[in-house]
């Protein structure tokens, strides 16, 4: 036999499982030898063994002798979604509900349903159910290459899921394998969302079958049920995921525009003039202020539109200089002022160095119109350790100089839903592999 | 519908980064956004 892994939904894929009907089945009604009711057989002639909707005995249906094989000896009756006898077309084709088991894993006391459905052209599938999630499950004769991580099978690469054991709980219907209340079979899960090989193993046969994820809307509809399926709990082990689809798409586009960023950026600062305009020192007084604007001569500007950069270096130790002022527009008499304070000091405190500040200190302009600028100042300077001294600063005006702000600012911004779509997947994938031992996201001391 | 929104919001960054590239505008933070017309403080002793 072959059952599911907990959590899964996976497919049973009882062993031996007929590819394909060989000849056609009868329906068959008789007497339960145990409990006297009606119980019938839609595939007689296929069927190994049916359970007796009444008193759930195991019946020998292999002939018309109808032989007790086993009593139900269980306390819980369990009630299938799907009734047996109904009919549904899934992929295209019709499928009848011929028989339903419940099976649980041993070490955790998980259940999980698995219904099995038939087609007498197409012979046998299963849907398999856990925590309302759906799966639509056929055997196969291929066997999938397998090591300790994964299975391989067309090309496609599953990563396991489960390893474990399962018991039979209760089945209703007929099968076409002896079933047994109580049977054990050893279980394998590998997963490549939306599908999943399922391994069932019972020391004599190994049987492997192959899931598709299936939503219950779908099944609602194929089915015609009264009743909705009950709604799905968490995340299912070949849950496809919609935070993975936009992952991929969005990852893409992301790697895309930082492309397209990073090499404008380089061009734009690999391009840029970075042309002095204007340089010139001018005199402070120490511990003091400035009882003089100052004013610079008049400077071209060129370019049509840049920035501009106004870097004022003074050689400050442990002290520091404010300079004020506005840059001027001859031309328009528009002002852009500003403020700067050049202040650096350093200092040895319990047995560490430490550093604050700088000797320079740079203002950018956005954008600033070429023409003929000037710049007044008035200064400030504090903690020199003489008062009154004249010292220098020095005023470097330069245009069209590379930044990298913009870069930075824009890699931000596209970085931001890449970042947050990225974050949605992994959760989405964290809770896949929740119940899982091999869960690619446990840390190493778990 | 989120990667076609991103895809506008990525072209029109792109677009407006490579458009500031060009005039050496500053897209955040730009310090002379204050900048006003006619002549204040200090300048008015220029002459």
């Amino acid at each position: 036999m072959a059952g599911d892994l907990p959590n899964s939904g996976n497919a049973p894929v009882p062993a031996g499982t007929p590819a394909a009907v060989p000849t056609k089945p009868r329906i068959k009604s008789f007497t339960c030898p145990n409990c006297g009711g009606s119980v019938e057989i839609r595939t007689f002639g296929l069927a190994i063994t049916v359970v007796c909707p009444h008193c759930s005995s195991v019946i020998d249906a292999t002939n018309e002798d109808f032989q007790l094989l086993s009593k139900f000896v269980g306390k819980t009756v369990y009630k299938p979604k799907f009734e047996l006898g109904s009919r549904g077309k899934l992929k295209g084709k019709l499928w009848e509900v011929i028989g339903f088991c419940v099976r649980r894993d041993v070490s955790s006391g998980f259940q999980w349903e698995e219904y099995l459905l038939f087609n007498p052209y197409y012979g046998y599938r299963w849907l398999a159910e856990s925590n309302g999630h759906w799966n639509f499950v056929r055997t196969i004769k291929d066997k999938p290459a397998t090591d300790s991580a994964s299975a391989e099978l067309g090309g496609a690469t599953f990563r396991v899921y489960y390893r474990g054991r399962a018991d039979m709980v209760y089945v209703l219907g007929e099968f076409y394998w002896q079933v047994a209340v109580g049977s054990r079979v050893d279980m394998e899960d590998y997963i490549a969302p939306p599908e999943m090989l399922s391994l069932e193993r019972d020391g004599t046969e190994v049987v492997w079958s192959r899931a598709e994820y299936i939503l219950p809307k779908e099944l609602e509809k194929s089915f015609n049920l009264k009743e909705k399926l009950p709604p799905r709990r968490g995340v299912a082990p070949n849950q496809p995921s919609p935070a993975m689809s936009t992952w991929k798409r969005v990852g893409v586009m992301w790697a895309i525009f930082i492309a397209v960023l990073t090499t404008a950026q380089c061009m734009t600062a690999g391009m840029a003039s970075n042309t002095t305009c204007f340089v010139q020192s001018f005199n402070f007084l120490t511990n003091g202020k400035s009882t003089d604007t100052i004013t610079t001569p008049v400077f071209d500007v060129p370019k049509q539109k840049a920035n501009l950069a106004i870097q004022f270096d003074g050689n400050t130790d442990n002290s520091w200089v404010w300079v004020g002022g506005e840059l001027v527009n001859n031309d328009t008499g528009d002002v852009i002022p500003f403020d700067r304070t050049i202040s650096y000091y350093h200092g040895y405190d319990d047995g560490e160095a430490w550093t604050e500040g700088s000797n320079s200190s740079r203002l950018h302009l956005s954008a600033l119109p070429g023409g003929h600028y000037y710049i007044n100042m008035d200064t400030e300077s504090g903690d020199w350790k003489t008062t009154g001294d004249e010292r220098q600063f020095i005023v470097t005006v330069k245009r069209d100089v590379p930044t990298y702000a913009n870069y930075f600012w824009c890699l931000f911004f596209l970085s931001i839903l890449p970042g947050m779509c990225f974050m949605n997947m992994r959760q989405f994938e964290v809770a896949r592999w929740n119940d899982s031992d091999y869960s690619p996201y446990q840390s190493g001391s778990s | 519908m989120l990667d076609k929104l991103y895809l506008i919001f990525g072209v029109f960054i792109c677009g407006l980064f490579i458009y500031a590239g060009t005039i050496g505008m500053q897209l955040v933070g730009a310090e002379n956004a204050n900048a006003v017309k006619g002549r204040t403080g200090p300048s008015y002793y220029h002459k």
